[in-house]
């Protein structure tokens, strides 16, 4: 593991479609910064599509993937579409081992294939 | 004496054949098989097996390779329809078990028949940490299964190779012990064996192991000090495992244990044992044993330290709950 301990939260905005990028180790210390990001992008009712991009996250354990199952739920709550992109091994095989794979990984692969 | 057999549980000592000597159909069967030697296991377990084939029963065998091999070749055109699983694809630990005869047990009931099970794992070189885990995994069966009406469970015990102890205590887990084919009801079957066993502390860690306080904020922390520890204790191609088993068990404390937690680390043979301690209370002699549901908010951590590690040794009373994960050099997540 050579990320970063803290978990640092950003987002950028085009247009209609925003990415929440994720960069260090996601724990449980993720879950109400993401939130609040997440409902922050939510806010503006132009918001069509929201993407975490999970490509500078170094590590995830379970509390960290509740976070982003709870971001995903918030977001198709609000009618908006939800994608999870750069997933890397090392945080899939936490999805598949936490038995998640099947709520998380399709839209992960649809955007790694599109 | 501990609690009778339950209702149903027992016809008549007279008889010789299981399928006439036992009415199964309103409980769950935990039945060990003590045999001597390899024509034992074969003989025993094969005439179980047929008498499933013959009842258009499911049954699911899991024991090692060699012994499906063998069970193969004497059951000929009847093992087409068994279900033969190599119990080294479980890994080695107990834990995954019960969530693999779930799974069976979710899959096959409610068609109106009986369910079969054969259970023998692979005990030999295991050291006494693994033995007291299985004999727990073997009272927890009954914990799990208690309300599955008709899952008849075989587990063979070799008497020549097991360790006499844990022989001994099978009495204790298993409601039948079956000698030669002879059944009859352990006199010492206590249904409630888990919940005693999940109470009992473990035994103290060395003195020579490495301490951590911790709280919410140092979660990370723990982390990159099990790291660290891994790849110094020459477990370094396992140091991300025992980075998310040490999150995982350290985020329970913070979550459910009081907010805090002390975390432990030591070597033990090939293996590297995290231990974390906390002053929460846990209940459930199941956690992390039960597949989690799709809609479920957290209790996740433990099920997912169980894929990992190699044993998982939890235990908890009013003084509080100490969880200790081994990661082997030698094992793995299957």
């Amino acid at each position: 593991m050579g990320g970063q301990e803290i978990l640092v939260i950003s987002s950028h905005r085009e247009a209609t479609h925003v990415v929440v990028t994720l960069v260090g180790e996601l724990d449980m210390g993720g879950t109400e910064p993401l939130a609040a990001e997440v409902q922050n992008a939510l806010s503006d009712p132009t918001t069509d599509a929201l993407e975490i991009d999970m490509r500078g996250v170094s590590f995830a354990d379970s509390a960290g993937l509740q976070a982003i199952l709870a971001a995903q739920d918030t977001t198709q709550l609000a009618g908006v579409a939800f994608r999870l992109v750069g997933v890397s091994p090392v945080v899939s095989r936490v999805i598949h081992l936490a038995g998640v794979a099947h709520l998380l990984l399709p839209t992960a692969e649809d955007a790694d294939s599109s | 004496m501990s609690p009778a057999p339950r209702r149903g549980m027992w016809i008549g000592t007279d008889s010789t054949g299981r399928s006439q000597s036992v009415a199964v159909d309103d409980v769950f069967r935990h039945e060990a098989f003590l045999y001597a030697g390899e024509g034992d296991f074969l003989a025993g377990t094969a005439a179980f097996i047929r008498e499933a084939v013959a009842a258009g029963e499911q049954i699911l065998v899991a024991v090692t390779a060699a012994k499906i091999a063998a069970l193969r070749t004497v059951l000929g055109r009847d093992a087409a329809t068994v279900q033969f699983t190599d119990v080294a694809s479980l890994g080695r630990n107990p834990a995954r078990a019960i969530p693999a005869w779930r799974t069976f047990v979710d899959r096959h009931r409610g068609v109106g028949r009986r369910l079969r099970g054969v259970s023998e794992p692979n005990l030999a070189g295991r050291d006494p940490d693994e033995l007291v885990e299985w004999r727990h995994h073997e009272a927890l069966l009954n914990e799990a299964f208690a309300d599955t009406a008709g899952f008849w469970l075989l587990c063979p015990y070799d008497m020549a190779a097991v360790d006499p102890g844990l022989i001994d205590r099978a009495h204790d887990t298993h409601a039948v012990i079956d000698r030669a084919g002879r059944c009859s009801p352990s006199q010492r079957f206590n249904g409630a064996a888990a919940t005693a066993l999940f109470r009992e502390p473990l035994p103290e860690p060395p003195a020579g192991a490495d301490v951590h306080e911790f709280g919410a904020d140092e979660l990370g922390s723990m982390r990159h000090i099990a790291t660290r520890c891994a790849v110094a204790a020459g477990l370094a191609d396992r140091a991300t495992d025992v980075a998310l088993v040490t999150g995982e068990l350290a985020t329970n404390s913070v979550r459910h244990g009081g907010g805090r937690g002390v975390l432990r680390l030591w070597r033990q043979a090939t293996t590297l044992v995290c231990e974390v301690r906390d002053r929460g209370l846990v209940v459930d002699p199941l956690i992390g044993r039960r597949r989690p549901a799709d809609g479920q908010v957290g209790g996740r951590g433990l099920w997912v330290v169980n894929q990992i590690c190699d044993l998982l040794q939890v235990r908890s009373s009013p003084s509080g709950t100490t969880v200790r994960a081994h990661i082997s050099t030698d094992g793995g997540a299957p």
